[in-house]
């Protein structure tokens, strides 16, 4: 793993088969700068239809449950062949701070062991931002019901959240022929993720400090992910137009209730200061006034003549604006649900005084003590190092 | 019955979800054919916090038990546990002048006492015949035909919350089940473990669960208490969890391996080895600080139930000493620490000898889940609801 990696520690995990796709697609458009894992119970997805310079690491989960055969669509065969392989997934992580997943709902190892793996993560201290798809309406009420079930396990633990439906994303695409229409898909999908560690790893007259997005992610909430182009003159004005009638941004309206935002300009050599400009007043004028917004560029000579916007847009939680210093490279283990408070701050305890994994969670209490509060803490003792 | 009958028990457990099938044969003859079983999801404490997640554990329990059992499940009794449970106790009175009592003087006097105001959002679980007392002479069991001015029957009401119990109830049916009865999971313990000598002495069986503790009070054969405290075998795990800044996944493993619930001569071996974790350094810590954590816990709950025993001025008529259920009826030494607190013989459940009950690995930590099989075969056996409560009495002769 090269330094830049070793310092930031971001792994991308695609669960499942359609998580494994779109994370080889991310991948590819990254030159495989990015430390990705692809995650399945069936051992065809290893192939990933693509050359062999282009395969990502693969790791099969459930093997000696489903010898590779795959969950056959059951998330309980999915999420009993996560739990079989739980410590292997957990040793590939080392140096990581924070786990981006992918994966599509629906499947059975997409479903079932999506939570299985991400609830892992969460004990386990790392950050988790979970990309999930759900299925289209013509999958049928099984995969719909499937993806609606499982999907909750997912956030729970998961430090954040972006949930996309393949109706909203396939219908953004404007595309009828299904060629074309994966292809438009996969580019909206992938390019948002791709430009993302490009923000964060490519050099650009602008980088969006990892620390931040760290930050971010964890403090939990929903994401939303939205993606605009334009070429040619007003390129500007143009990508802030599309991006703002980005479907899966409910057409700008998830632009006004941000809290942060995290922006991508990806453009060629020839993009102009002006042009920045333009677009953060413009972005500006749509979101609140209070939105932290979070800018980066990347420039790449084979996007000359048109510019492309990435948001990333946190619209729940309340985000802390003052970032305490971190004295050292050991990943911080913060626990993102002490700050899920609509209240602000954390409630959660480290200490001896806290309450533990019964935060949130009505009190037993016996003669005005509360029982929930560790015995050897109330009763005072030492414990013996 | 012109053919065997499959009788189910579900039990929603906070660390894991069990379904006990049965089969009633045709000479009525009850067999357990096995159980299936599945890690819980969305509950804590044993109250449903998540109902998608529960049901998950619930559809995975039942699919393990049809694979396993080769059976299919509709219907279910369904096992209430986790706090609050509580009860009262209501008197039913009638005066007769001076006569013998009849069998209509009884069921009348049993339709009074049955008119218990529990709480308001509370439901009714269970309704218990305590004793009859003729004339001021308590400790009555069958008043029938004697001479009496004035008779009376004390009925004890348990019950829950009614949305607790509703979720559970929900959880059962979006898993597509059907709820034949339900009832509080110590009761159906005590079915499966007690014998009438130790309910005639005086016992507590107490079920160490994940989630809760609860306990149910035998004394005379007749039910005297229960209750539950919404303290179990996951605080054990969450005290070890911050003592020693320890996920809590991890916390459970060592509490299963080491654990131990006095702090004894065997608490200065060698120091645990802690798995390394990413960022950390390799740690141990001393054995006897982990003791001491789950004494101090596992002492504590035992003293909370020990006070109501006291304040009720039960503890000193249990001749039948305590039996411990549940999957923290294996914590090591628990039942040696119970013997301490209480001051009387202690010991871990072992199931009645019901066939089929052979086959449970720790039986104990299924008891819960026999004895809703066993409630339900005691249902099906009576006709008539106000017969069901005078047969569910029998049982307990």
């Amino acid at each position: 793993m090269d330094t830049t990696e070793k310092q930031t520690g971001l792994l991308l995990l695609g669960i499942g088969g359609g998580g494994c796709r779109l994370v080889s697609q991310v991948v590819k458009r990254t030159a495989h700068d990015i430390r990705a894992i692809c995650v399945d119970t069936d051992s065809q997805t290893d192939r990933q239809d693509v050359d062999e310079a282009d395969r990502v690491p693969f790791k099969l989960i459930g093997g000696s449950r489903l010898s590779g055969h795959g969950a056959g669509g059951d998330p309980i065969a999915g999420r009993a062949a996560a739990q079989d392989d739980l410590a292997n997934l957990l040793a590939l992580t080392q140096d990581i701070r924070m786990v981006i997943v992918v994966t599509c709902l629906g499947g059975g190892t997409g479903s079932g062991a999506s939570g299985e793996i991400v609830k892992k993560l969460h004990d386990n201290g790392f950050t988790t931002l979970c990309l999930v798809t759900k299925p289209f309406a013509f999958e049928g009420k099984v995969r719909k019901q499937t993806a609606d079930r499982y999907l909750p396990m997912i956030e729970e633990h998961a430090s954040s959240l972006c949930v996309i439906s393949l109706d909203d994303l396939f219908q953004e695409t404007g595309e009828d022929i299904l060629e074309r229409a994966l292809a438009a898909a996969d580019k909206q999908l992938c390019e948002c993720l791709a430009l993302l560690w490009k923000l964060l790893y490519r050099s650009g007259f602008i980088r969006i400090n990892s620390e931040n997005l760290h930050n971010l992610a964890s403090h939990g909430g929903h994401i939303c992910m939205g993606y605009g182009c334009a070429a040619g003159e007003g390129r500007a004005k143009g990508a802030v137009a599309a991006l703002k009638q980005n479907r899966l941004l409910q057409r700008g309206e998830t632009l006004s209730k941000a809290n942060a935002l995290i922006l991508g300009i990806l453009a060629g050599s020839d993009l102009r200061l002006s042009e920045i400009g333009e677009i953060m007043a413009d972005i500006a004028a749509l979101c609140p006034a209070n939105c932290d917004i979070q800018m980066g560029t990347v420039q790449d000579e084979s996007y000359s003549g048109s510019i492309e916007l990435v948001a990333m847009v946190f619209d729940s939680w309340t985000v802390v604006r003052e970032q305490p210093p971190i004295a050292t490279d050991i990943p911080v283990r913060v626990n993102p649900r002490a700050k899920k408070n609509a209240s602000g701050g954390s409630k959660l305890g480290f200490g001896p005084h806290g309450r533990g994994r019964f935060e949130n969670v009505e009190t037993t209490t016996f003669q005005g003590e509360d029982l929930d509060v560790p015995t050897y803490v109330r009763r005072g003792m030492t414990l013996e190092t | 019955m012109a053919k065997s009958t499959v009788l189910a028990g579900l039990e929603i457990g906070t660390t894991r979800t069990v379904i006990c099938v049965g089969e009633v044969s045709k000479n009525s003859e009850l067999e357990i054919l096995g159980v299936g079983t599945y890690p819980t999801t969305g509950v804590r404490k044993g109250k449903i916090t998540d109902l998608t997640q529960a049901t998950v554990s619930v559809e995975a329990a039942i699919k393990d038990a049809q694979s396993k059992l080769n059976v299919t499940i509709w219907d279910v009794t369904l096992a209430v546990s986790g706090g609050p449970i509580d009860f009262s106790v209501n008197p039913g009175i009638i005066s007769l002048g001076d006569k013998r009592i009849t069998a209509e003087d009884v069921a009348y006097v049993t339709s009074l006492a049955k008119e218990n105001k529990i709480p308001d959002e509370c439901e009714l679980l269970h309704s218990f015949e305590q004793q009859f007392i003729v004339d001021d002479q308590p400790g009555i069991l069958n008043p029938l035909g004697m001479q009496c001015k004035k008779l009376q029957l004390d009925m004890m009401s348990v019950y829950g919350r009614t949305n607790q119990i509703a979720n559970l109830q929900n959880v059962a049916e979006k898993a597509q089940l059907r709820i034949q009865d339900m009832a509080f999971s110590s009761v159906c313990a005590s079915m499966v473990t007690l014998t009438p000598e130790q309910r005639k002495n005086g016992v507590v069986l107490i079920e160490l669960g994940g989630g809760s503790t609860n306990y149910i009070v035998f004394n005379n054969d007749v039910i005297c208490a229960v209750g539950s405290i919404g303290v179990g075998g996951d605080h054990v795990t969450n005290d070890i969890a911050l003592a020693f800044n320890i996920v809590n996944a991890q916390a459970e493993e060592i509490k299963r391996a080491e654990g131990s619930a006095l702090v004894d001569a065997d608490s200065t071996g060698p120091r645990i080895q802690l798995p390394q974790e990413i960022g950390f350094n390799q740690r141990s810590i001393s054995r006897k600080a982990l003791h001491s954590v789950i004494n101090a816990r596992m002492d504590e709950t035992f003293r909370v139930i020990r006070k109501m025993l006291v304040d009720s001025g039960l503890l000193p008529h249990l001749g039948g000493g305590i039996v411990l259920t549940g999957g923290g009826a294996y914590l090591n030494k628990v039942s040696e620490l119970a013997q301490n607190v209480f001051n009387i013989p202690c010991s871990v459940a072992s199931l009645l000898p019901i066939k089929g009950v052979e086959k449970l690995e720790n039986p104990a930590s299924f008891a819960t889940a026999v004895g809703l099989v066993t409630f339900a075969w005691e249902g099906l056996k009576t006709s008539k609801k106000q017969g069901f409560w005078q047969s569910l009495r029998e049982v307990f002769k």
